[in-house]
């Protein structure tokens, strides 16, 4: 099993936001879910995975070559339609025929067929999930062996995102395919990745198997001199009111067995980033 | 990069349809005699000047710039796509401007048809140099700031050539000029001299645009 990405030192600086240094890697066959708050970095790091935006340091490697050479193979989805609402959803097919030499034009209009859209319809009068799933069909009609798809499921209904996931997953089955995939939706990530990563201003806090990070961490709520008796090792950050606390653990299991009167439940990825983000660091 | 071009030609499809009617209301007003024929080739140019910045304009209300980075094609051959774009636009406005000269001569509207043909590749020199000019203010600037500036300096220029002309006596001196009337190996040697000189001009003018947006960050 290759690599699908590789990026080594990546570094991206701004006057006022500083991306990195950067290293991640994602298998073939596997789907990376990057998560962190608004403003984190993560359209960042698409951009300058893919040379949108020139890195300040650093190299990045897509499908085991440099990114302007795997671009044939890439298929993007940005967080919004680039495409002017001045063409008719045809056209985009019309375009990016002439732009990839894999594009299969049968394929395209079977994904507009399946999402509902018509040709001659203009993409002016498409709502934003419609112009989402235009974007999917034109990142995936080409049959590429890497999706890189910044907040691609928003705005489309819960019936479709689970039609898409499928999509991906089935697209995953491929040793030689992989999906990058930013979300703010937790709950699809929690679904198809295989790995998370987190990026929490600019640096990459965390990137290990979905399971594994899940199978770890766990959230601890108790009173808060039960939380004062917790050996600091196992607390990454904790939360208080006025008569309780809850924290996220580290080491879940070896947890509850130190602890066996606490309660610890496992975290969702919404908490680990709420706790990471808004918690007192232990 | 044909994708490219067809993207701007098929952006640009409704604007195209709407300066092509207003042309033929010109052309029309032309062949009653009203107004000379030289008016549609100075209508060209404008059109070929307000096309190219339109897609500018388009392209950045879409953020095309971030998804055209993405695609296998490359930032020079993403500028080499528009400047041959915008050639296509010249070749076009010059080729339509020709074949309205030819039915207005037909009708007895054009008296001179060699001073046509010299106007006329004289208009689609302008239309190449305006061009050459404006798309490397556009790729530096974008299109909001390089509309300003590009008017901005045109209205300089205007005024410039005003206080030249203004000491010699204005119009009525340029009027009393007297050119020699071309010849018929004249006139078909301008129309060429024109067009290498726009192709030389756009060719510079491609190189500094590339430069602008090789170096730019999206």
């Amino acid at each position: 099993m290759t690599n699908c990405i590789e990026i080594k030192g990546l570094v991206k600086e701004y006057k006022t936001f500083a991306l990195g240094p950067i290293d991640l890697t994602v298998p073939g066959g596997s789907i990376l879910g990057l998560i962190g708050e608004n403003g984190a970095g993560k359209t960042t790091l698409i951009k300058s995975m893919l040379g949108i935006t020139r890195p300040s340091a650093g190299e990045v490697s897509l499908l085991g070559t440099e990114p302007d050479r795997a671009k044939e193979d890439i298929g993007v989805v940005m967080d919004d339609c680039f495409f002017s609402e001045y063409l008719r959803v045809k056209d985009v097919g019309s375009v990016l025929s002439r732009v990839y030499k894999g594009w299969d034009r049968a394929l395209f209009r079977d994904y507009l067929d399946k999402f509902g859209l018509t040709g001659a319809k203009n993409i002016k009068e498409l709502s934003r999930g419609m112009r989402m799933k235009l974007s999917l069909a034109a990142a995936l009609a080409h049959r590429p062996k890497l999706l890189l798809l910044d907040e691609a499921t928003a705005g489309l209904d819960p019936v479709m995102r689970d039609e898409i996931l499928d999509e991906f997953l089935a697209f995953v089955s491929d040793e030689d395919h992989a999906v990058l995939i930013s979300s703010h939706i937790t709950s699809d990530l929690e679904k198809v990745a295989d790995y998370i990563a987190y990026l929490h201003q600019g640096k990459l806090l965390m990137c290990d198997e979905k399971d594994r990070l899940l199978e770890n961490y766990g959230r601890l709520a108790c009173t808060k001199a039960d939380l004062d008796q917790v050996d600091r090792g196992y607390v990454v950050a904790a939360r208080r009111s006025q008569y309780s606390a809850e924290a996220l653990i580290r080491r879940r299991d070896d947890f509850k067995r130190t602890y066996p009167r606490l309660t610890v439940e496992p975290v969702t990825l919404d908490e680990l980033m709420v706790f990471i983000v808004k918690g007192e660091k232990a | 990069m044909t994708g490219l071009i067809l993207k701007d030609l098929l952006i640009l499809r409704k604007g195209l349809r709407s300066y092509l009617f207003v042309i033929i209301v010109y052309a029309a007003i032309a062949f009653t005699g009203v107004w000379s024929a030289d008016i549609v080739g100075v209508l060209m140019v404008i059109v070929v000047m307000i096309l190219p910045m339109n897609v500018f304009a388009y392209d950045k209300q879409c953020q095309w710039d971030t998804y055209g980075l993405a695609l296998p094609v490359g930032r020079t051959k993403t500028v080499a796509a528009r400047y041959l774009c915008v050639l296509l636009l010249c070749l076009f406005s010059v080729v339509l401007t020709a074949i309205l000269g030819a039915a207005l001569f037909a009708v007895g509207r054009v008296e001179e048809p060699v001073e046509f043909m010299v106007s006329c590749s004289v208009m689609g020199l302008m239309a190449m140099l305006v061009n050459a000019i404006m798309l490397p203010f556009l790729y530096k600037f974008g299109p909001e700031r390089a509309r300003m500036m590009f008017f901005g300096a045109l209205g300089g220029c205007v005024l410039l050539i005003a206080a030249i002309l203004f000491p010699l006596g204005g119009l009525e001196w340029l009027k009393s000029l007297e050119f020699a009337e071309p010849t018929l190996g004249q006139a078909t040697a301008i129309p060429a001299a024109a067009a290498l000189a726009g192709l030389a001009l756009l060719a510079l003018s491609f190189l500094l645009s590339r430069h602008f947006y090789g170096a730019k960050d999206v």
